[in-house]
């Protein structure tokens, strides 16, 4: 069965790029032109995936968002234009999935909805994570590179296999903090700095360049998935 | 119940508890508060521990005077009006009143305003000492107090402040005393004249109604205690010279021992009786006057826009009430007070005094310290003072030398309160708009800003994702669209910078990271020369300013520099600094243009074609909101060298 993707956007260039895209990647695209139409079409054409624009005519995207989570729990990526990360933070508390900012590359996008789909619509749960060399097992707790076994602290696990549940979506710094760290942890910023630096030292194959765990500045950090 | 509490100077009580465990039900329920402030200096501490009570709630509280016919002396009159003024300051409600019975005056008043808690000094009220029954007011109120609670403070140990420079005594009127006594003479005298003519025709009683009209019109318009003396001397002279044996105090018949003994209690009950109603309607005249002026001040003042339009009424109503002339400093923003100019009178305090009162002043305007009132060249300074905050000074001329009498003082001193209050309003209001203006401001620096974006960016993402649908062999357009998007990105922040829009988000990050994540936003092929000095620490910095400041560094360095040896960045740390050093092989930046370069637009004569002349520039603002620099070394032999550095931004605490 095919996907329904919503688009969200009041520029009209926009929509049918994204629709070209969109379909040539097998999904099956509705618009909206503006937030009123967008929430209406929500709940008329129960999309599995919105693309929501945050400069909307009427309402702007936050409010859509406020509104939106409010009845429904259907994955949100944003389109943003602006490098502000304060306002890509509140986006996603208010319950956006993730965000891509404008220009964006089409692979990137797809990635994204693929990545917020799977939020949604549960593969099978994979006990073992493998991508470029680095194993994963999650049931027994070990982590191997190149096939040798390496050795992680409990916090350095916790993270990591929170970054594995969210693969290829982004995590805030927030969301981290409070998962591995417990609520009042928030405001450490430099513990998760230290940890991720030790992580990466270990799951990383060129440390300084990494590859897996990507830093979004601002935002927070995401797994990327090789597709 | 009775709670004693030590010591209680007002500094004492302002930082150490009052002890009131036998009170807590009374005080749990934030109890209307009223504090009763008489003429002695002890009733400041009474207000002190007032204010203390009420600090914790927002509850309104009420400091109550009584007005007793009896005639105060200069000193008292002071004293009540510095306490009233103290209450007033401290945020009470003032309420006079007047009565015979302190006591039952301030009953009356606390049923009228609903008080649930009665605050008297332990020892003050000497009204109620009787011979008959020793007791104090307090005594008095905690046995007749009903559902008012009522407070005792003892309020020991309070140091008597005659010793404060303020407005010279006022001397109650003397010669109108003297006056009076003659009057009263005047009046023996015409009574005993016209009482010796008629006295053949209408007999020797009925010369007592005689002296009885003279005790009534004297005590209509004398004072009391003239009154009381011409009655006692009048009921004499009609002993001495009419009653048989005449020019003898021997009276003889048993009926005129009795009418005399009437006449006397008669002469002197009149003779106190009309004192007192006179006494009474001056206080009720005197506070009609007072309600009046304050009442037409409040209406003024509520029509009043500006802070020249209040300083105008009030000066406006001074002269009105007073006939004196006045004007009004201000504090203004830098923490000082000046002149209000108005067109109200046309006295303009010479400069002297207006040295003398913005210097006494400006160390105080707006701190916590409250000046007292004070003279300076004939003038009454009396300081505007809301929610412990100088708002400035009203000052008001003294006619030659003339004093104000206790009213008048205190008319003036709610005058003063009321400027207080419309000032401190404006002052907030004001500052109130002016928030909102800034707010208003950078909110529509913000909408033009995100909007700019959005119309340049739009079209940009439009073509990419149009050139990601066709065939791949157009490369030309795509760096054709990169170059207009990095031109744009340019032109924003630099828009950014300059409206102050530019906020660093500083984070922990890894040096290394930074130059990887720079190289990234570059086209060099990974043909960039990195060098790291081992090990770096964390450091703390607005991640995306300093990987772009960083990647036009290195995309100068690929444009301007030769290929062989390609360029090089090197990163090391030096006193809680991080450098960046970006070098190249290129001709170098020529001598004496090492500034120039960071100008806006400005591009070296003979460089390579494409750009804005804005990278530089807006590389050097990022590192600078950071606290960072960004300069040009020389160094022999080499190309350009550009170094950006960026402060560590402290240390990274390792989590137990």
């Amino acid at each position: 069965m095919k996907t329904t993707v919503l688009i969200v956007d009041d520029e009209i260039q926009i929509r049918r790029l994204l629709r070209v895209v969109l379909e040539g990647a097998g999904y099956i695209v509705k618009e909206a032109e503006n937030g009123l139409l967008g929430i209406q079409a929500i709940a008329s054409v129960r999309p599995e995936i919105v693309l929501l624009d945050m400069g909307l005519p009427d309402l702007t995207g936050m409010e859509v968002l406020h509104r939106l989570r409010e009845w429904s729990q259907i994955p949100v990526v944003v389109l943003t234009v602006q490098d502000n990360e304060a306002d890509k933070i509140r986006a996603l508390d208010l319950g956006a999935d993730d965000y891509v900012t404008k220009p964006f590359a089409s692979g990137e996008l797809l990635a994204r909805i693929r990545a917020a789909l799977r939020r949604t619509q549960p593969q099978e749960e994979k006990a073992v994570f493998s991508q470029g060399g680095l194993e994963v097992d999650l049931i027994a707790r070990t982590v191997k590179r190149e096939a040798k076994e390496i050795a992680l602290t409990p916090t350095e696990w916790s993270i990591l296999a929170l970054l594995i549940r969210h693969a290829g979506r982004i995590i805030t710094h927030h969301q981290i903090l409070r998962e591995v760290w417990g609520p009042g942890a928030e405001k450490h910023r430099d513990y998760l700095r230290v940890y991720l630096t030790h992580l990466r030292k270990k799951v990383e194959l060129n440390p300084a360049r990494p590859e897996l765990i990507i830093n979004e500045p601002g935002v927070g950090y995401r797994l990327k998935l090789k597709e | 119940m009775q709670i004693a509490i030590p010591s209680l100077t007002p500094k004492a009580m302002l930082s150490a508890p009052l002890r009131l465990e036998s009170s807590t039900d009374l005080l749990s329920a934030s109890p209307r508060l009223m504090v009763a402030v008489g003429v002695s200096p002890r009733s400041r501490s009474l207000l002190h521990a007032a204010k203390h009570l009420v600090s914790n709630t927002r509850e309104q509280w009420f400091a109550v005077c009584v007005e007793t016919p009896k005639p105060l002396s200069a000193q008292e009159n002071q004293t009540r009006a510095e306490n009233l003024m103290l209450a007033r300051q401290l945020g009470a409600e003032v309420v006079l009143t007047s009565g015979t019975d302190i006591g039952r005056a301030l009953l009356r008043v606390a049923q009228e305003y609903k008080i649930t808690l009665l605050l008297v000094g332990k020892t003050s009220g000497p009204s109620k000492r009787r011979f008959w029954s020793p007791q104090t007011l307090g005594e008095w109120l905690h046995r007749n107090g009903g559902e008012v609670g009522v407070l005792l403070l003892s309020t020991e140990n309070v140091t008597d402040r005659s010793d404060r420079p303020v407005l010279g005594a006022f001397p109650e009127s003397k010669g109108n005393i003297t006056r009076d006594f003659f009057s009263a003479t005047v009046v023996v005298v015409v009574a005993t004249l016209i009482s010796l003519l008629i006295e053949p025709f209408v007999g020797y009683w009925s010369i007592a109604l005689v002296y009885l009209l003279g005790v009534t019109a004297a005590g209509v318009s004398l004072a009391r205690s003239p009154t009381l003396v011409l009655a006692a001397i009048s009921g004499l002279l009609w002993n001495w010279l009419f009653i048989p044996p005449k020019f003898t105090f021997y009276i003889s018949r048993p009926e005129d021992l009795m009418m005399f003994a009437m006449f006397f209690v008669v002469a002197l009950a009149i003779g106190h009786l009309t004192a007192r109603l006179v006494h009474r309607e001056q206080i009720e005249r005197r506070l009609e006057l007072r309600t009046s002026a304050l009442y037409q001040l409040t209406r003024q003042l509520a029509a009043a826009a500006t802070a020249g339009d209040v300083v105008e009424a009030v000066v406006l109503q001074i002269k009105r009430a007073f006939n004196l002339d006045a004007c009004v400093f201000l504090s203004n923003n830098s923490s000082g007070i000046s002149l209000v100019q108005h067109g109200a009178t046309k006295w303009i305090p010479d400069s002297a005094l207006i040295a003398s009162i913005t210097a006494a002043f400006s160390q105080t305007a707006g701190h916590q310290e409250i000046p007292n009132p004070f003279t300076a060249s004939n003038c009454l300074c009396l300081p505007l003072v809301m929610s412990e905050r100088v708002e400035g000074v009203l000052v008001v001329r003294l006619d030659g030398g003339g004093l104000l009498d206790p009213a008048q003082r205190e008319l003036l001193d709610a005058f003063a309160s009321q400027l207080a209050i419309v000032t401190e309003i404006q002052r907030l209001a004001q500052e109130e708009r002016r928030a909102t203006l800034i707010f208003e401001s950078e909110r529509l620096q913000k909408v033009l800003f995100d909007s700019v974006s959005h119309e340049l960016k739009t079209p940009i993402a439009a073509i990419r994702v149009a050139l990601e649908q066709v065939s791949p062999d157009i490369d030309e357009i795509r760096r054709a669209n990169d170059r207009l998007h990095r031109s744009v990105e340019y032109l924003l922040n630099a828009t950014r910078l300059e409206s102050g829009l530019i906020k660093p988000n500083a984070e922990w990050c890894e040096p290394a990271e930074l130059v990887h994540a720079a190289i990234e936003l570059t086209d060099s092929d990974g043909k960039i020369e990195v060098h790291f000095q081992e090990p770096l620490p964390l450091m703390r910095v607005d991640v995306g300013l300093a990987t772009q400041s960083l990647a036009t560094l290195l995309e100068n360095a690929i444009l301007h520099g030769a290929k062989i040896p390609p360029p090089r960045v090197s990163v090391y740390l030096e006193e809680q600094t991080i450098y960046f050093e970006v070098s190249d092989s290129g001709p170098g930046i020529p001598v004496g243009m090492e500034e120039k370069i960071f100008e806006k637009f400005y591009r070296l004569p003979g460089s390579v074609a494409g750009g804005l002349g804005l990278g530089l520039s807006i590389a050097r603002s990022f590192a600078e909101v950071q606290g960072g620099s960004l300069n040009v070394f020389r160094v022999e032999n080499k190309g350009a060298v550009l170094v950006l550095s960026l402060p560590l931004g402290g240390e990274a605490q390792i989590p137990e």
